[in-house]
């Protein structure tokens, strides 16, 4: 670990704290509380050509290890929620709990994932991370409205607009979404909302392939190695019908497949029309479990170490079929976590470079080691 | 060798319109720009695309895609003398998967042409702006365009999966996949919306809905404005985000009811037009929820059409609206501003006595459920000093709707029109980075100049001003 400069670390003793997050490695540990404190501290790291790194709950993929780590607790909290108007902006710190709890007086929600409460909103932008009811809201992206961000060059900026419809100049929030803090850090997001006071169930049933195809707009279709299950919500009498349809086993609620917690996590991502094929390459590998969106294309691995031939053979797969595997574990090259760069590196590159001059937000994170 | 002569050794002298009455036609879209076209090609495959982009760069002329010319902010009209590259030759349909809900369209295919080719699989794409007969898939990327049924579905962006795009250098790309999730920066979605600003978008995948095996669609006449938008509210805050929420006022609906005669209640103070779509006991239940409320409100008139021949009626004379207004004058000019649905009412006030101040007559009609605002001017361009007034007025409403937390368009875009008025929104420093998405894409400058941004907003270098 690089010993900082004293005048970095003189000018960001105001925010510097002691306690270092499990599992991190920095030269310093800061908590901004407002998004000047963070122009400051990304301003101070570029100047001194010092890389920084977003911390949320941890569970977020890093770069190469940051000289600082910029712990995101300190911004956190309701900003503006305008509950008529379906819109809600939080600091990166909040929690997804912490969220819910707020949104769930009124029945609303921003459809974030589900099983994870003590991830932060940062980490979940950040990663462009979604739930498991993806088939029936479309993915976290279509929810971020608007982003206030810091960039690598230091300067804050708002992109986007609090509003559920809106093309006014290009994008940036849709941009950094998924960016991984390799364009700067975000300070606060404005999800857009949507009511969520239906009735729900959870239908256990043989054939999730069929019931994608016949079930009028369901939640989700999920599969995992125990069997699969049909998400539905919305007018009971209609509800009865389609369980009646499905043949199969109905309980009130959402219950969600439980994944146990793993310091390798493994995603491929396919062409929906491919899901049944690539379900049964995972099996015919030897994982023992998944989770598997029908409609969507998404396949969660639930393995506990990085087994790079297991890796290797089903990206090539993926690939093969026009998607990808995604994997994140300590210690992986660029390539191991990524697979083939990207058609568009060029654009990319210039697109890291013109953000991030300097070259300091979580250097090498994205595909291509940009 | 100049450029036209070397496209048309590239393409065939018949497929490059140079000439002055040919390019004429070319010089306008739908809105009040005038352009400059040194010449317009019709390539018709990917390839010539790259082609023509590289000779445009070799004799350094800017390039502007097309597609039907439905839009109205100039997006697709060359404000300096420049190449107009018109796509509406690409109009293959592809790869039909009714698994995955996804075809792959060429921009050229004109939207509503898309959703009937796909009514025999039971599946549509959501997008649809009034202009779905005549505009084009592409300029639906290029504007992120919306329509009536974006209020359930969301906007063009979230319903393109991928796009082949011909980068200002003449490279070919793809952005986004056909798989979720493509590993890197999600330029799909920074390239929808982007108003042909940062490359020529050849093929698109697009994500096709499963169409609903029942739908309803009231007509609903309010006594006031305020209990027309207090259903609104109410029907949202219940739970229930219908298919479609579009309101009228009472002038446009007089302009409609005169052109369609589809029975639009001509004495209510608004109208308002739901949708709702699902399974026969959803829309049921929702109809039913809806005309309770408003019945709360004080409608009295609300009717729900019987079937598809009177649902296709009342929808033409919300999609007719504009049209209909040249009964009332010769020119009219389209506003099209959002702002937090919760301040429309309060806006639209604020937009009849903006026009009453300049004498201009107002005609409102709006996608109420997502606060899309399109305030209508009818006028006579040739009355002296009329012009001026309505953009006067114009630029107040712009305003106004800023003021309440709005922002510059809703759906039709910034095009060249409205790109001075962006720093009305957003800071220096905010076009500054916008700029810089521009520029990551077109280091030169040469793709669809002069649009959404200002000029100057690339104003910070690496090294960044301090203050």
């Amino acid at each position: 670990m690089t010993t900082l400069p004293d005048t970095l670390t003189a000018a960001l003793a105001d925010v510097a704290v002691d306690t270092v997050p499990p599992g991190i490695e920095a030269g310093l540990v800061v908590e901004p509380h407002t998004a000047e404190d963070l122009a400051r501290i990304v301003r101070a790291a570029a100047d001194h050509g010092v890389a920084v790194t977003p911390v949320g709950s941890g569970s977020t993929l890093r770069g190469a290890d940051a000289a600082i780590a910029v712990v995101t607790g300190g911004l956190a909290g309701v900003i503006d929620y305008q509950p008529d108007d379906l819109t809600i902006v939080v600091g990166v710190g909040t929690t997804l709990g912490a969220l819910d709890d707020v949104l769930d007086e009124r029945g609303l929600s921003a459809i974030l994932p589900e099983t994870s409460p003590d991830r932060t909103v940062g980490g979940v932008v950040a990663t462009s991370s979604s739930g498991y009811r993806r088939l029936g809201y479309g993915p976290t992206r279509d929810r971020i409205l608007e982003v206030t961000m810091v960039t690598g060059y230091g300067e804050i900026v708002r992109a986007g607009g609090r509003l559920v419809k809106n093309v006014t100049g290009y994008d940036l929030s849709r941009l950094v979404t998924g960016s991984l803090g390799s364009l700067g850090i975000i300070a606060s997001v404005c999800f857009k909302l949507w009511p969520v006071t239906q009735q729900r169930r959870t239908v256990t049933v043989d054939d999730a392939g069929a019931a994608l195809v016949e079930t009028f707009r369901p939640v989700a279709v999920l599969e995992t190695e125990a069997g699969s299950t049909v998400y539905l919500q919305g007018d009971p009498t209609t509800m009865d019908e389609q369980v009646r349809h499905l043949r199969g086993d109905a309980v009130e609620g959402f219950t969600w497949p439980d994944v146990p917690a793993s310091p390798v996590r493994i995603v491929m991502n396919v062409p929906p029309r491919s899901l049944t094929a690539a379900i049964s390459e995972v099996r015919a590998a030897g994982v023992g479990r998944f989770v598997a969106q029908h409609g969507v294309g998404v396949i969660e691995l639930g393995v506990d170490a990085f087994d790079e031939s297991l890796v290797d053979a089903l990206r090539s797969w993926a690939e093969t079929h026009g998607g990808s595997l995604i994997a994140s574990a300590p210690g992986l090259t660029s390539a191991q976590r990524w697979g083939a760069p990207p058609d568009t590196i060029e654009i990319q590159r210039r697109m890291k470079h013109l953000f991030d001059p300097a070259g300091i937000c979580n250097p090498g994170v994205l595909p291509g080691g940009l | 060798m100049s450029l036209t002569s070397d496209l048309e050794r590239l393409l065939g002298p018949g497929r490059v319109r140079h000439h002055p009455l040919d390019v004429a036609v070319f010089a306008k879209d739908a809105g009040v720009v005038p352009g400059s076209v040194l010449a317009a090609v019709l390539p018709e495959t990917t390839q010539e695309v790259a082609a023509i982009v590289r000779l445009a760069n070799r004799h350094e002329v800017p390039i502007v895609p097309r597609g039907a010319g439905t839009g109205l902010a100039g997006g697709a009209v060359p404000t300096e003398p420049g190449l107009l590259v018109v796509l509406t030759r690409f109009t293959s349909i592809e790869d039909v998967d009714t698994v995955g809900r996804t075809a792959w369209v060429g921009p050229g295919v004109i939207n509503l042409d898309l959703s009937r080719a796909l009514t025999g699989e039971g599946l549509h794409f959501a997008p649809d702006p009034s202009s779905q007969s005549a505009c084009t898939i592409g300029g639906n990327v290029g504007t992120n365009a919306g329509g009536p049924h974006c209020l359930a579905d969301g906007t063009t962006v979230a319903h393109i999966y991928a796009a082949e795009l011909v980068t200002p250098s003449g490279d070919v790309v793809v952005v986004g996949g056909e798989a979720p999730d493509t590993p890197g920066l999600d330029l799909r979605a920074v390239v929808v919306g982007s108003e042909g600003t940062l490359g020529i978008v050849t093929r698109v995948l697009v994500r096709l809905m499963q169409s609903p095996p029942d739908v309803a669609t009231l007509l609903i006449g309010f006594p006031s404005v305020e209990s027309a938008a207090a259903t609104v509210s109410d029907v949202i805050a219940s739970g229930l985000i219908p298919a479609a929420l579009e309101m009228m006022d009472k002038r446009m609906v007089a302009a409609v009811e005169n052109f369609v005669h589809a029975g639009y209640p001509t004495d209510a103070a608004a109208v308002l037009l739901a949708e709702v779509t699902g399974p026969t006991s959803t829309v049921l239940a929702d109809t039913e929820r809806i005309a309770d409320i408003a019945r709360e409100h004080g409608a009295d008139d609300v009717r729900i059409a019987t079937d598809d021949d009177e649902r296709a009626l009342l929808w033409k004379g919300r999609k007719s609206a504009f049209g209909a207004v040249a009964q009332a004058a010769p020119d009219y000019y389209l506003h099209d501003t959002v702002v937090p649905r919760t301040r429309l009412v309060e806006v639209m006030n604020q937009i009849y006595e903006i026009g009453d101040r300049y004498g201009l007559m107002m005609l409102n009609v709006f996608h109420a459920g997502d606060g899309n605002l399109h305030p209508l001017v009818a006028f006579d361009a040739k009355e002296p000093g009329m012009l001026e007034r309505v953009q006067a007025a114009a630029k107040e409403m712009v305003k106004a709707s800023i003021e309440v937390g709005g922002s510059l368009s809703g759906e039709h875009g910034i095009g060249f029109e409205k790109r001075d008025l962006m720093p009305l929104v957003f800071s220096a420093v905010d076009l500054d980075a916008q700029a810089r998405v521009k520029e990551a894409f077109d280091p030169l400058g040469l793709m669809n100049p002069d649009k959404v941004l200002p000029s100057g907003s690339r104003c910070f270098d690496a090294a960044g001003v301090r203050l």
